[in-house]
């Protein structure tokens, strides 16, 4: 089977392309780096073809983990063909990743994206003439609406039967000699890709630093040869647009920025949306899903014979399931309001505008995606650390992310604060999230000091341009977060709620435990007294929130799940007891899941064993801080 | 006038001439187009002083001030010290 790499800069529509031809479900979104490892797809018809979807990136300089993602799947898997796929709004830095396609001995194809937004700023490329110029078939596609795929498949099928020698396009003559006899040399070894891994060592000499400049200069004089010669813009930069004088605006940016947030979680959690007494759509939601699978549960088990077989069933499965699922909805519904946030570009702009405060954390506005990734899922974020620019802050980020509660976190969060504190169900959740951001920032502040270096890190970053959220792209990231939820639901949470209600009903020696000396009673009051002075834990039934925060190791939403199968939460806490229980449960070491990529994305050893107790310990610190406060009252 | 990137007032104008440091960071600069002769356009400063937002070549980017300090530029307007004296 043929292979073909996408490559293009960050942003510029990749993967979108990636979903419509292999009809898979990649993260889009409107913030430069979405993609951080590459994609396998394959695209049908007479001959199937494999498709890696790439991370963006501006050149092919080994620098950052996703450039070199890209770089080594170039350089050593070597595909069939590449489709470089490029923002017609932007052609000049779109050409200069080109050119150094160029020099790769693979087939290239170039495909413009987005040609219409392009021609409303004025810029129509001259496709036939640029093809002449570079020697390569050019091309235009729409990413959003499939136009041109057509032709695209056709050209890639055409391009990928011929092979091709890599050459300098922008510079016929003026190729030093040292590159020269090195990409001869290289290429009598039989090396593959002699020109550009010539062009390349000479590129990033660290001894001379000149080259990199002429050859850069090099490359921008072509491009913009090329763009005399084939691609039409208006003259002088566009105005900027209208929105940013108020999203970017030093008064009311940052304050917009947080009252979008607070919108975002009174829109999900909200008990009385603005005051009206009307639920908000989160809650209504999740209300609804939870009385749907109340008369669920009725209608499969009230013909059943009450024996331990039905109650295994009913509580065990359907329980603990069933406590993770009717929170589903209310989730999908948070998803949405970041996945329009960051769709439209306005997260992108907080990057910048909280740039200067990320500073003080060693971090930069990079940082921000990683964060809010965070209070969907950490195993995504942990993954998106890597768009940052240095191995020290990319540390950090990572010890960050467990405090940006996750989505899965919500149910447990949804439940004790309906039980305990009725009337003020979402400014809780609001506290908990934001007492999660001010541990991440307290935290941030002590690693930034201890690891030293006070030289800056270095932050460049593009602000896209707005655009409108796509339905389309909206649905399939619920669509996504639906299934691995679902899927987490079927497996871990399903295996997690039978494993404790079973642990629940059986002694340790075998015997039925008539809701009394069971194995897990056993084991929770075994932990008790480390949570004893949490609050929580000691006196009789408490030994089930300790089994619960045991079972939210495996994975978050089972810590509910258990609570469910054990028999609510009804007498178990206090109000202090059950703030002090939420925040160690915000904070604590994250699941399984998310540990295992933690480990495999932190390279230092001694990070990799002291994080977790890290987390540990602060969970057990601020709880207990928690719980003297809340006591008083 | 000769000056830094870093030092242009939001709403200038000036063209690159330069752009000096070490490994990734030139790289990307240079490939984000900040070569010399490219024209690029100080658009705002971030409330905090920095960022700074600098549009060139049909695009934006946001970078830090001691990003911008590596960058040499000259402005179409007259140092005022020059003005005065011819």
């Amino acid at each position: 089977m043929k292979t073909i790499a996408l490559a293009g800069n960050p942003n510029c529509g990749k993967s979108a392309l990636f979903n419509l031809l292999t009809g898979s479900d990649a993260a889009v979104g409107n913030w430069p780096g979405v993609t951080v490892e590459r994609k396998e797809g394959f695209s049908g018809g007479a001959e199937g073809l494999r498709w890696i979807d790439l991370p963006g990136v501006y050149a092919l300089s080994p620098f950052t983990p996703e450039e070199q993602v890209t770089r080594r799947f170039l350089l050593e898997e070597t595909p069939d063909a590449i489709v470089n796929l490029a923002d017609a709004s932007t052609p000049e830095r779109s050409l200069y990743l080109t050119l150094q396609l160029l020099e790769l001995d693979i087939p290239v194809l170039l495909v413009w994206n987005m040609e219409d937004i392009a021609a409303k700023q004025g810029i129509s490329i001259d496709k036939p003439a640029l093809s002449r110029l570079l020697g390569i078939p050019v091309l235009g596609v729409s990413a959003l609406t499939g136009e041109g795929t057509k032709e695209l498949l056709q050209a890639a099928g055409k391009a990928m039967r011929e092979s091709r020698t890599g050459r300098i396009a922008w510079s016929r003559e003026a190729l030093p000699q040292c590159l020269r006899e090195r990409a001869a040399e290289l290429e009598r070894q039989g090396e593959r890709h002699s020109l550009f891994r010539a062009a390349d060592a000479l590129e990033n000499d660290a001894e001379n630093g000149t080259y990199a400049s002429l050859f850069a200069e090099g490359r921008y004089s072509f491009i913009d040869a090329c763009t005399r010669k084939a691609i039409h813009s208006p003259a002088g930069q566009a105005a900027p647009p209208a929105l940013d004088r108020l999203f970017l605006s030093p008064v009311w940016g940052i304050p917009l920025f947080f009252l979008l947030m607070l919108l975002v979680f009174h829109v999900t959690f909200g008990a009385s949306l603005f005051g009206s007494g009307v639920p908000s759509p989160g809650v209504f939601l999740h209300r609804s899903a939870e009385r749907g699978l109340e008369m669920l549960s009725a209608l499969l088990f009230s013909r059943m014979e009450p024996c331990f077989f039905r109650d295994f069933l009913s509580e065990g499965i359907f329980g603990g399931i069933g406590t993770a699922l009717s929170f589903l909805p209310q989730i999908l519904c948070l998803f949405f309001c970041m996945e329009l946030l960051e769709d439209s570009g306005c997260m992108a702009r907080a990057a910048f505008l909280l740039d200067a405060p990320l500073r003080r954390l060693g971090l930069t506005g990079r940082a921000l995606l990683p964060a809010l990734t965070g209070f969907g899922c950490s195993v995504p974020a942990f993954l998106s650390v890597r768009t940052l620019e240095t191995e020290r802050s990319r540390k950090i980020a990572r010890f960050l992310i467990p405090f940006f509660s996750c989505g899965a976190k919500l149910p447990l969060y949804a439940l004790l604060s309906a039980a305990f504190f009725p009337r003020r169900a979402d400014q809780v959740i609001a506290g908990l999230y934001a007492s999660g951001v001010l541990a991440a920032v307290c935290a941030g502040l002590f690693l930034h000091k201890i690891t030293g270096e006070k030289d800056s890190q270095p932050f460049v970053m593009e602000i896209p341009a707005y655009r409108l959220p796509r339905w389309r792209n909206l649905r399939r990231s619920l669509g996504r977060h639906c299934g691995d939820y679902l899927n987490k639901a079927a497996t871990v949470i399903l295996a997690a709620s039978a494993a404790v209600w079973l642990l629940s009903r059986i002694t340790p020696d075998f015997m039925p435990a008539d809701g009394h000396d069971s194995v897990l009673e056993y084991g929770g009051k075994l932990l008790a007294p480390f949570f004893t002075p949490l609050g929580f834990g000691s006196d009789g039934e408490g030994w089930k929130a300790a089994a619960a925060l045991l079972s939210g190791l495996l994975a978050k939403e089972a810590a509910v799940s258990a609570l469910g199968t054990l028999g609510g939460v009804e007498g178990l806490f206090t109000p202090a007891s059950a703030l002090s229980f939420l925040v160690f449960y915000l904070l604590y070491p994250p699941c399984t899941a998310a540990l295992s990529v933690y480990w495999s994305e932190e390279p230092s050893r001694t990070w990799r064993l002291c994080a977790p107790a890290a987390w540990l310990l602060t969970a057990w610190g601020i709880a207990f801080a928690v719980y003297l406060i809340a006591a008083k009252f | 006038m000769r000056t830094r990137l870093s030092r242009l007032r939001p709403g200038s104008r000036a063209i690159v001439l330069r752009t000096e440091g070490d490994g990734a960071l030139s790289h990307r600069l240079f490939a984000l187009g900040f070569v010399p002769g490219t024209e690029i356009f100080c658009e705002r400063l971030s409330p905090f002083g920095s960022p700074i937002l600098v549009s060139l070549r049909g695009f934006r980017v946001a970078l830090r001030r001691g990003e911008g300090e590596r960058i040499f530029v000259e402005t179409g307007d007259e140092d005022e010290n020059h003005s005065t004296c011819g």
